[in-house]
């Protein structure tokens, strides 16, 4: 009878740590590949200096470590030096205008990959000597600004693409920066730099 | 003129009226979109939590992202083309009843799939433990029966 209890109680422990779901971190992960598909050769002649009409190839990749499917949207939006990145401490979005979002529902475990062909279409040099970005080319569509963020001067200012991770909050019916964990909010997002050069030789 | 001016306000007022009625109805319509879009998230995600195998949820992850194209064809429509708007709005509620259904039906069938498989499981063990306890009381009584017979075998030499 004894050996029977103990067999018994351990293979019944075996038993239970087969069957019950293992608890484990989630999470998002959101990178973004070059046009080799690694972690580089981001820009044409690996210089961040465009031009105008220069195509750049991108691979955004994000992956669902959250343990269930997943509604997400990835907003693009186009910063300058000034306007504010995400706040990762008080979980807020960046204030910067969006170009565009990719929406998807992704399956726990998936990679989802979006190709990012873009090129600028199209900027002005105002009579005071601000530069202002005017439309995008991303994947063959067109996106136009009404209200995009000016630099000083085309040798004075950098512009960045800010990616920013939201996800649909079924309590609220709506999305929400980032992603909830128990009590707190996390969120994701990244930015590649650029600079515009005027057309002609580098 | 009083006529004429409380024409002109009576007209405005019904103007007034039919927008707000509309933009009513219009976020009414969305909310309820919205409302009707969580709970189907809510459904698949419980099929998964319940054992959902890998092929059932992609099938739902796929007309999941089927709606996303019709939400954005429907975005891009211009407000003149009702029809096509109600077409697509249609088509759109009915995807997402169809997930939701669909999403119950695989709970169900992967909680009794789950169910069976964690009483395979337990009953494993206690058909483990017998089975161990059978040879374990047999393998001490073959090697008990084997000591005695090698001690009735045993010889007295003397020296």
């Amino acid at each position: 009878m004894p050996v029977f209890l103990t067999l018994l109680i351990v293979l019944e422990s075996v038993a239970y740590a087969t069957t019950i779901p293992r608890p484990s971190e989630k999470f998002f992960q959101l990178y973004m590949l070059g046009s080799t598909g690694t972690a580089g050769n981001y820009y044409p002649n690996n210089s961040s200096s465009l031009k105008l009409g220069e195509n750049v190839q991108w691979n955004l990749e994000l992956v669902n470590n959250m343990g269930s499917l997943q509604y997400v949207s990835i907003l693009v939006k186009l910063g300058n030096q000034t306007i504010n990145s995400p706040n990762d401490t008080l979980a807020q979005a960046s204030p910067a205008p969006l170009i565009t979002e990719f929406k998807h529902f992704i399956l726990n475990n998936e990679t989802w990959s979006i190709p990012f062909d873009w090129q600028i279409a199209n900027y002005t040099i105002t009579a005071d000597g601000h530069l202002r970005i005017h439309s995008f080319t991303i994947d063959n569509a067109t996106y136009v600004f009404e209200n995009s963020p000016v630099c000083p001067g085309i040798n004075s200012c950098s512009f960045r693409l800010i990616f920013e991770l939201w996800t649909w909050n079924v309590d609220s019916n709506n999305f929400q920066l980032g992603w909830s964990n128990g009590d707190q909010q996390r969120i994701a997002w990244l930015q590649l730099w650029f600079n515009l050069v005027p057309a002609g030789p580098r | 003129m009083i006529r004429v001016s409380a024409l002109l306000v009576f007209s405005l007022s019904l103007v007034a009226m039919a927008v707000l009625v509309q933009s009513a109805s219009v976020s009414s319509q969305s909310v309820n979109s919205q409302m009707q879009l969580s709970k189907a998230i809510q459904d698949v995600q419980a099929a998964e939590l319940s054992g959902a195998n890998p092929d059932e949820m992609r099938e739902l992850a796929v007309q999941l992202n089927t709606m996303i194209g019709l939400q954005d064809e429907l975005q891009n429509l211009s407000p003149q083309e009702l029809g096509k708007r109600a077409q697509l709005t249609e088509q759109i509620n009915n995807t997402l009843t169809k997930v939701d259904v669909q999403a119950n039906e695989i709970a169900t069938r992967a909680s009794q799939r789950t169910s069976i498989n964690d009483l395979v499981a337990y009953s494993s063990g206690v058909v483990g433990a017998v089975i161990a306890t059978v040879v374990y009381h047999y393998g001490t009584l073959l090697r008990r029966r084997y000591r005695v017979k090698r001690t009735f075998q045993m010889k007295i030499i003397l020296r």
